[in-house]
């Protein structure tokens, strides 16, 4: 069964609900095998089996085919070989295996010894077959493994000795096990052997390593497991393929006339039928949990789905069981049901239960509240009603009733009046709840008409015996219950160890990245007027707007924000660091200005030590005049273009802008102050020449850089 | 009367030792409950579910994205804590600055951390169980090296 996610649950309410099973694949029985056949030879990465069984009442037990670890093989000098197997039963502990329980393919022959915890028997893993005078060399296989540890496991080493001429030394061992894993049954807290299915739940939820204890059901799983022990629904199995937890119980539940259930997020299962305190079927009248009428749903919040007509054909329900007999192999049966004078030819629905079903009322009450369920109940509904005392009384798996009013118009007045198992139960902030539910039919008297039909189906009760015919090749007694004494060998842990487990260290400290959090710009993002940058040493006032020394941004983590200023004499050349603010203002003077085209001075803003952006202006070309004299060059950011710049007085100072076209009534006038304190501006830009905004300057007495760009 | 609900999770681990004691309901207090302190942390659970499918989804509980939140979520989804909701109701007119010792057990729920997302500002913790719907976990055990050493070919 694959899983299947719906938007709109009350259309998978029936199939949760039990209304609609999933037949069985066409194929043989699950419980079926082969006699005649190879010992078969366990892979690593094969799960541990696990055998789930218990006889009693002459009904139960199951016969397994187990693999083997471990094989050793010799001969004799009259060339007869002995086999010994070293063969895993089952994950934890069983009961003991009697000699009559022992076979190989379909006999009783050869001996054993059995234990847990550890590998069974004393023999070593080799072929030790010898070429015998007169005989031919018997071909047995080489490679036989070595001596395991067995943790926690049940282990069997079985051994045969056939004479020369015979082949049947290789043949697949077979055990019945009456008594299979030991777990503390639910019913009665005794640890031993079980066949309820919730025990096996029960165990699967705290073996399988992803379920703590409280998110277990336990009064659940209890209450199920009473109602199977009343009902005699057993369970018989041996799980060797691995598969989802889920997946099996969806898939097996229902065969028991249980649900999963969860409760508050603890998982368990529930029996699908009424039950009363003792765990029987309840055939008597149900009274309804809480009864739902227009006082407390929602007005406009009932929905109805009905069956469909494919859901509701008749047919018959053939279901495959095992009639597992005292001394031979199971044979596997079909019980067929069907409701009188329906479909006498077909169709038929085939549902296996061979894995794990030894009791013909089992499986003939498992068909029957198939048919039922497909039968009687006809619809689901979906309500919300607001909170009322149902908010606490009323769990899932709980009967309701719902009975309201139809009132149409001129057409006199109806109830819509009938029972509902609650399916589920979605309880909102708001306070109002949601239910999901299930038809619940019943007669008259307030019966179960599901429960009542699956009271009353029996089986015929015909128990047929074993069709085993030819001469007997059985050695042993077949009752002979005789438990041979334990042996047992120490593990080979030079090989075991290769395959130990590799514990890494578990550091659980998680530590948090440091360092700047500053990216290089690419400068594309930039589409604001820039600051105006300036270089007016800190504690230095400009005059007329001018702006402060470099505000170049907050540097993160408080660290220390600085400009450094560097000269080179090209662009590409070293560059020198010089910082001579000292009690001038002046960054760059005439005298530190040179004609020489490619002259380079760069200003780079840090954040401590690490770099942020770089401010440079490289001299082009220009001729030193006097009263008016001017360089020109290029200004760049963090190696953008982004300008070009002139300077202007004498001594030669630089004023910078940038050449993209802006409205023609800006204006830009270049003041300086003179040491005498005069001031006044040496050139008018005019509308000949694209301006800068934020026009700013430095008072200096010889000269100074000023930066603007747009 | 007045019928209000209110939300107490509680997060723990499988010893039973609890280290978290959350409320919704009482803004900006601690209040006293079964015999415990629960502080305000305005979180939100989304509507219980409980029903006999089997696979009802889980509950999911929104909260702020706070230190003390998100630190709680990590420790839990990291060490399979788990969280245990419960919705009480109540009439309000009885007294709404504490719990109220008649109020009703509406609804619980309890189940691991199993998953979560989260935005700047809020995060949103999903209750389940780990018990994945995929992938084989029957039977638990396996044939390795270390059980049964080489083994034989047959």
């Amino acid at each position: 069964m694959s899983w299947v996610l719906a938007t709109d649950p009350l259309a998978l309410v029936a199939i949760q609900a039990g209304q609609v099973n999933t037949p069985s694949i066409q194929t043989g029985a699950d419980g079926g095998g082969r006699l005649d056949t190879q010992q078969r030879a366990v892979a690593l990465g094969e799960p541990v089996p696990i055998v789930f069984a218990r006889r009693r009442n002459d009904k139960g037990g199951i016969l397994i085919s187990p693999g083997a670890t471990e094989a050793r093989f010799e001969n004799d000098t009259s060339n007869a070989v002995t086999a010994y197997y070293h063969l895993v039963l089952s994950e934890g502990q069983i009961d003991s295996i009697p000699v009559k329980d022992v076979f190989q393919r379909s006999c009783r022959v050869g001996s054993y010894s059995q234990t847990y915890n550890r590998r069974a028997g004393t023999w070593t893993p080799g072929n030790a077959i010898a070429q015998q005078v007169g005989y031919d060399f018997p071909e047995c296989p080489y490679y036989c493994g070595t001596v395991g540890a067995y943790p926690g496991m049940s282990t069997l080493s079985f051994s045969v000795t056939i004479p020369n001429g015979f082949d049947q030394w290789n043949r697949q061992v077979h055990c019945f096990i009456r008594g299979g894993m030991h777990v503390t049954r639910l019913v009665d807290s005794v640890v031993g052997p079980s066949d309820n299915f919730a025990d096996l739940v029960n165990w699967m939820l705290s073996n399988s390593g992803r379920v703590p204890a409280a998110l277990v059901d336990a009064t659940a799983l209890s209450t199920a497991a009473g109602f199977l022990e009343a009902n005699g629904f057993t369970c018989n199995c041996w799980l060797t393929e691995a598969q989802n937890y889920s997946d099996l119980l969806a898939k097996w539940a229902p065969y028991f006339l249980l649900g999963e259930s969860n409760n508050g997020g603890k998982k368990g299962l529930r029996p699908l039928l009424p039950i009363n305190s003792n765990g029987t079927i309840k055939t008597t009248a149900i009274t309804p949990e809480y009864t739902f009428t227009e006082d407390t749903i929602l007005p406009g919040s009932l929905e109805i789905q009905y069956s469909t007509l494919a859901e509701r054909q008749p047919f018959v329900a053939q279901v495959t069981w095992r009639q597992q007999l005292e001394d031979d192999f199971g044979i596997i049966r079909t019980a067929e049901v069907r409701y009188a004078g329906t479909a006498e030819s077909g169709p038929y629905e085939s549902h296996d239960l061979s894995a794990f079903c030894t009791s013909e009322d089992h499986a003939v009450k498992v068909g029957a509240y198939i048919l039922a369920k497909r039968v009687y109940p006809t619809h689901t509904v979906r309500f919300s009603a607001r909170p009322q005392t149902h908010n606490t009384t009323v769990s899932p798996g709980d009967i309701v009733r719902v009975r309201l009013l139809r009132q149409a118009t001129a057409a006199g007045q109806t109830y819509h009046d009938h029972l509902y198992q609650v399916e589920r139960i979605s309880k909102t902030l708001a306070g109002d709840v949601s239910y999901e539910c299930s038809h619940f039919p019943i007669d008259s008297q307030g019966r179960s008409l599901v429960a009542l039909d699956v009271a009353a189906a029996t089986g015929t009760g015909i128990l047929l015996t074993s069709n085993k015919t030819g001469v007997g090749c059985d050695i042993h007694s077949s009752t002979d219950n005789t438990i041979p004494g334990e042996t047992w060998s120490a593990a080979d842990w030079d090989v075991l160890d290769a395959g130990s487990m590799q514990e890494l260290a578990y550091n659980y400290l998680v530590g948090s990245p440091s360092g700047s959090t500053i990216n290089t710009d690419d400068g594309l993002d930039n589409q604001t007027i820039p600051q105006s940058f300036s270089i007016v040493p800190t504690g230095s006032a400009a005059i007329d707007g001018a702006g402060l020394k470099p505000t170049v941004g907050t540097c993160p983590g408080g660290t220390a924000a600085s400009v450094k200023w560097f000269y080179s004499s090209s662009p590409n050349g070293s560059f020198a660091e010089f910082n001579n603010f000292g009690s001038q203002v002046y960054v760059v003077g005439s005298a530190q200005i040179s004609a020489t085209p490619g002259t380079t001075i760069r200003a780079i803003w840090y954040c401590g030590t690490a770099p942020q952006e770089t401010y440079q202006a490289v001299i082009g070309s220009g001729t030193l005049e006097t009263a008016g004299s001017y360089y020109t060059g290029k200004y760049y950011k963090d190696g953008v273009l982004w300008g070009s710049w002139t300077s202007y007085g004498e001594p030669a100072w630089i004023v910078l802008w940038v050449d993209p076209v802006f409205p023609a009534n800006q204006r830009n006038r270049v003041y300086t102050r003179r040491s005498d304190g005069t001031t006044g501006y040496i050139d008018d830009f005019g509308t000949s020449v694209i301006v800068t905004l934020n026009t700013e300057y430095l008072r200096s007495s010889t000269g100074a850089i000023i930066v603007n760009y747009l | 009367m007045a019928r209000a609900q209110s939300q107490y999770l509680r997060i723990y681990d499988t010893a039973g030792v609890t280290y978290q004691r959350w409320q919704s309901y009482y803004a900006n207090t601690t209040v006293s409950w079964d015999s415990s302190s629960w502080a305000y942390v305005p979180f939100v659970a989304d509507g219980f579910t409980a029903g006999i499918g089997g696979n009802e989804a889980s509950v999911n509980v929104t909260a702020p994205a706070t230190s003390v939140v998100i630190d709680a979520f990590e420790q839990a989804i990291r060490n399979g804590r788990l969280v245990a909701l419960s919705i009480y109701q109540f009439d309000t007119l009885q007294g709404n600055d504490s719990p109220q010792a008649g109020q009703s057990l509406v609804g619980s729920f309890t189940g691991q951390v199993v998953g979560g997302s989260s935005k700047l500002t809020s995060i949103t913790l999903q209750l389940g169980s780990a018990l994945s719907p995929i992938g084989a976990q029957i039977p638990p055990r396996k044939f390795t090296t270390a059980i049964m050493g080489k083994g034989c070919v047959l």
